[in-house]
């Protein structure tokens, strides 16, 4: 059995110079003809044949509440020939309303080989005009993309849950964004993961008595899948952020408040949710979420001292890749919180 | 409908003839615009006969037509086309010319109207002109009309411009001269003047208080192709600037015309012209950039560089790019600026007009001095011609997220009918007398004058403004998009 998968799912095969005519052709069906939506140019590019199958089933559930320009582009650099193949094709679902079948446009590529400086313009010549570029980059940031591409980026997608070496695909990310343009906003889906613990997290401090507890934080305990090291790290950034923590010993995950007193950090692996939970320690007090595996709910305990105990249920959050993207096009938030919680655990990465 | 003549096309072997002057025609035909008394006649070296000729132009039909090939209309309509086999220089042979063309009116009832087309090298107009002179073609009979249609490139600068406009003025009036700019026949460059003032939504905004610039970009993937000695003799500049997109500038900069007789619309369009202002060698070192392109990639394929091309020198300094910001200094454009590119082996075939409005003040939805993006009105005149206007929506949800959309116009599917070819409106045009959609001699020479003064800063002696270098398949030079990032601005993403 071949390992390759079946691409003629990706539409209908054209030479790339005839794209533009053949996506014409989609739409010139007669008096019923489909209604074309949409409202960014959303490009992902990966590096194997797998995962451009697996993102055209993903786009097509995407498209049911984002309407975009889907670009899918796969680099597989180590094909023994040069070769580029495109398709065209669109996905079409029925408006809220059930009377109208509205669609989007999705072109594919898959560059074989060694094949110099053809990524830029194929991403230049495909995009519908006026509209911002969503570039989801899958996988590491290894290759360096053409440093023409960056400007052109409004939002740049990442996912640094699989990186081997994130310290090193930080660094170069950060290199590459230096030369984009300022109004680009970096998304990490890694971070998303931690969204609504984040989101619990603050509102737990929303109430005056609870918010006084806070100075006197000690311990930090938080539950991660395996392989979700970088995603409890990047939570604990975040609360090194927003808290002004500081890293004192990288080896002890021991930071230390503006006053010098310590936090101790602590994660815990072991099977279930992403992030299984998460708990502050606050002198007497305790403020702990937890998610069970198959459970779309965070359970929220609050321990203050006199020993009263609260209890209530919240939002667990995205988890799968369309959740996670889902997510994201309703977020308009820049970078820069992220950066900071990114520059607080650098070291431990 | 236009009335009864003879079409003479000059230059009928050529491409010209075949992809574009005979499927027009025939389109003409199929719609049922064309008179019944009407010849066509190609003029050309080569040995044909009638029959000959009209094989090849049936294959071409089929090829090119927008409507295809009823093979019904096709005979009525080759029935009505002739070759006519002579040198250009050869005086007898426009003799013979009359003669047919006599014989034509006679048995075709085609009233001793005759339209020249001179679809030929600048180098043949003298020739052929003062040969129509001397066989008396080009005056018409009481009652009748001999007019003359030029193809582009109208001159290689003022002087040469000038020259030539002498020559076919001692040959024919200015009323029946027709300079062709096949820009100018298209529809959405025609819905130009009624989008503007026809819509009561934009006209108060078209002025300086509202519009932030404009840009104007004729992009295309194709390089050079066969046509190296001509493109090194001309560069984009002359090739595109001087005549396409000076004249879209002039229709989007225009005031309201008196009326709609041509030279209501072109006394209005030579305003422009005069209005922009004259370049000084600093200026053009400044704000102007020209580009040349080197190897890359084009719709997944390798592509050479300019200088590697057939005919082409290797060391040719010949501009495949041109940037360039205009002013038009006048009540309306005063402090608006025009951003004019034009480019080979781009990312894109496209040329656009984006007419960028002013920001609204962010400072309502706490954006500060962030930007929260232009409304954006898109005028495309090819392909896929229409028009979109960009604006800013909030995302649905509780968050306030503003976020750009496009409505979007397109001619192909709006009417339920193709537009016609721009050539197919313009030799319509001028059968009937109408040459509002063609260049005057004012305009041509004024655009020269305009052209001439970057041309001359380009090629003075002494240090001149360098040559940028752009992968093939990119956007242009680094210096192009250095030339808006100066003022605040972007090029807009196509």
């Amino acid at each position: 059995m071949s390992a390759t998968p079946d691409l003629s799912a990706l539409g209908t095969a054209v030479p790339i110079g005839q794209i533009n005519r053949e996506l014409k052709k989609l739409w010139d069906t007669g008096g019923n003809a489909p209604t074309r939506a949409s409202l960014i140019n959303f490009a992902v590019y990966c590096r194997s044949t797998a995962e451009l199958a697996a993102n055209h089933e993903l786009i097509a559930e995407f498209t049911r509440n984002h309407a975009c320009r889907a670009l899918l582009i796969c680099v597989c650099r180590n094909a023994p020939e040069p070769r580029i193949s495109s398709w065209v094709n669109a996905h079409c679902h029925l408006s809220r309303a059930g009377a109208k079948s509205i669609c989007c446009e999705q072109i594919s590529f898959l560059l074989e080989g060694q094949l110099k400086g053809r990524l830029t313009n194929i991403v230049f010549s495909h995009l519908d005009s006026d509209l911002p570029l969503y570039f989801w980059l899958q996988g590491d940031v290894s290759e360096n993309l053409n440093p023409t591409l960056w400007p052109w980026i409004d939002r740049l997608i990442i996912d640094s849950l699989p990186w081997s070496r994130p310290r090193e695909q930080f660094a170069r990310l950060q290199a590459s964004l230096a030369t984009a343009k300022a109004t680009l906003t970096l998304r990490d889906l890694n971070w998303t993961r931690s969204l609504n613990i984040r989101q619990a997290l603050a509102q737990f401090f929303d109430t005056p008595e609870h918010l006084a507890q806070l100075p006197q934080l000690s311990a930090i305990r938080i539950g991660h899948a395996p392989g979700h090291r970088s995603t409890a790290l990047l939570l604990v950034g975040w609360l090194a952020a927003q808290l002004g923590l500081t890293l004192k010993t990288p080896a002890a995950l021991t930071f230390e408040t503006a006053d010098r007193r310590e936090v101790a950090v602590r994660l815990d692996e072991s099977t279930g949710a992403p992030l299984a939970g998460c708990a502050l320690t606050c002198g007497s007090a305790t403020f702990a979420l937890r998610r069970e595996s198959a459970q779309h709910f965070l359970r929220a305990d609050i321990h203050l001292p006199g020993d009263r105990h609260f209890q209530h249920l919240l939002p667990a959050g995205p988890t799968t890749a369309l959740e996670l993207l889902d997510e994201e096009m309703t977020r308009g938030a820049r970078h820069t919180l992220y950066l900071r919680a990114l520059a607080a655990i650098t070291p431990l990465l | 409908m236009p009335q009864p003549c003879s079409v003479v096309i000059f230059g009928a072997s050529g491409d010209l003839t075949f992809r574009k002057l005979i499927p027009a025609l025939y389109n003409i035909a199929a719609d049922g615009d064309l008179p019944a008394a009407l010849s066509v006649v190609g003029f050309a070296r080569r040995e044909k006969t009638d029959d000959s000729f009209r094989a090849e132009l049936h294959e071409a039909a089929r090829k090119f037509s927008r409507s295809g090939l009823n093979e019904e209309v096709w005979s009525s309509f080759a029935e009505r086309v002739f070759y006519h086999r002579s040198e250009f220089g050869e005086a007898a042979g426009y003799q013979r010319l009359a003669e047919r063309l006599a014989e034509l009116d006679e048995e075709r009832g085609t009233c001793g109207n005759r339209l020249f087309y001179l679809s030929v090298a600048p180098s043949e107009f003298e020739g052929i002109l003062q040969h129509l002179a001397a066989a008396g073609l080009n005056k018409a009979a009481e009652g009748s009309w001999a007019r003359v249609i030029v193809e582009k490139p109208f001159g290689t600068d003022l002087a040469t411009a000038q020259a030539l406009n002498g020559v076919v003025s001692k040959t024919f009036h200015e009323r029946d001269t027709y300079r062709i700019d096949h820009f100018l026949g298209k529809e959405t460059a025609q819905n130009i003047m009624v989008l503007r003032f026809a819509n009561g939504i934009f006209e108060p905004l078209w002025n300086h208080r509202y519009i932030d610039h404009v840009q104007i970009t004729a992009a295309e993937p194709l390089g050079v192709e066969a046509r190296g000695p001509y493109y090194e003799s001309s560069g984009a500049l002359r090739d595109m600037v001087q005549n396409h997109l000076l004249q879209l500038l002039c229709l989007v900069a225009m005031e309201p015309p008196t009326d709609l007789a041509a030279d209501s619309v072109r006394d209005e369009k030579v305003k422009v012209i005069r209005s922009l202002r004259p370049m000084t060698p600093e200026d053009v070192a400044r704000d102007v950039v020209r580009g040349q392109y080197a190897a890359g990639a084009i719709g997944g394929a390798e592509v050479k560089a300019y200088r590697t091309e057939d005919r082409v020198s290797p060391t040719s300094m010949t501009e495949t790019y041109v940037a360039l910001k205009a002013n038009v200094d006048n009540w309306r454009w005063a402090g608006v600026p025009f951003y004019i590119r034009v480019g080979k082996r781009l990312p894109k075939g496209a040329t656009e007009i984006a007419v960028q409005l002013k920001n609204a003040p962010s400072v309502l939805f706490n954006k500060g001095a962030e930007d929260i993006g232009a409304n954006v009105l898109v005028i495309r005149i090819q392909p896929d011609e229409g028009i979109s206007l960009r604006m800013q929506c909030k995302m649905p949800g509780a968050a306030l997220r503003i976020e750009p959309v496009k409505m979007d116009f397109h001619y192909g599917t709006s009417f339920g009918k193709a537009s016609p070819e721009a050539y197919e409106r313009l030799l319509l045009d001028a059968m009937s007398g109408d040459a509002t959609l063609f260049a005057r001699r004012d305009e041509v020479e004024g655009a020269w004058h305009f052209i001439d003064l970057i041309e001359n800063a380009w090629h003075a002696a002494g240090p001149q403004p360098p040559l940028c270098e752009y992968p093939a398949g990119s956007w242009g030079p680094k210096e192009a998009d250095d030339l808006l990032a100066r003022d605040g601005r972007n090029w807009r993403r196509m």
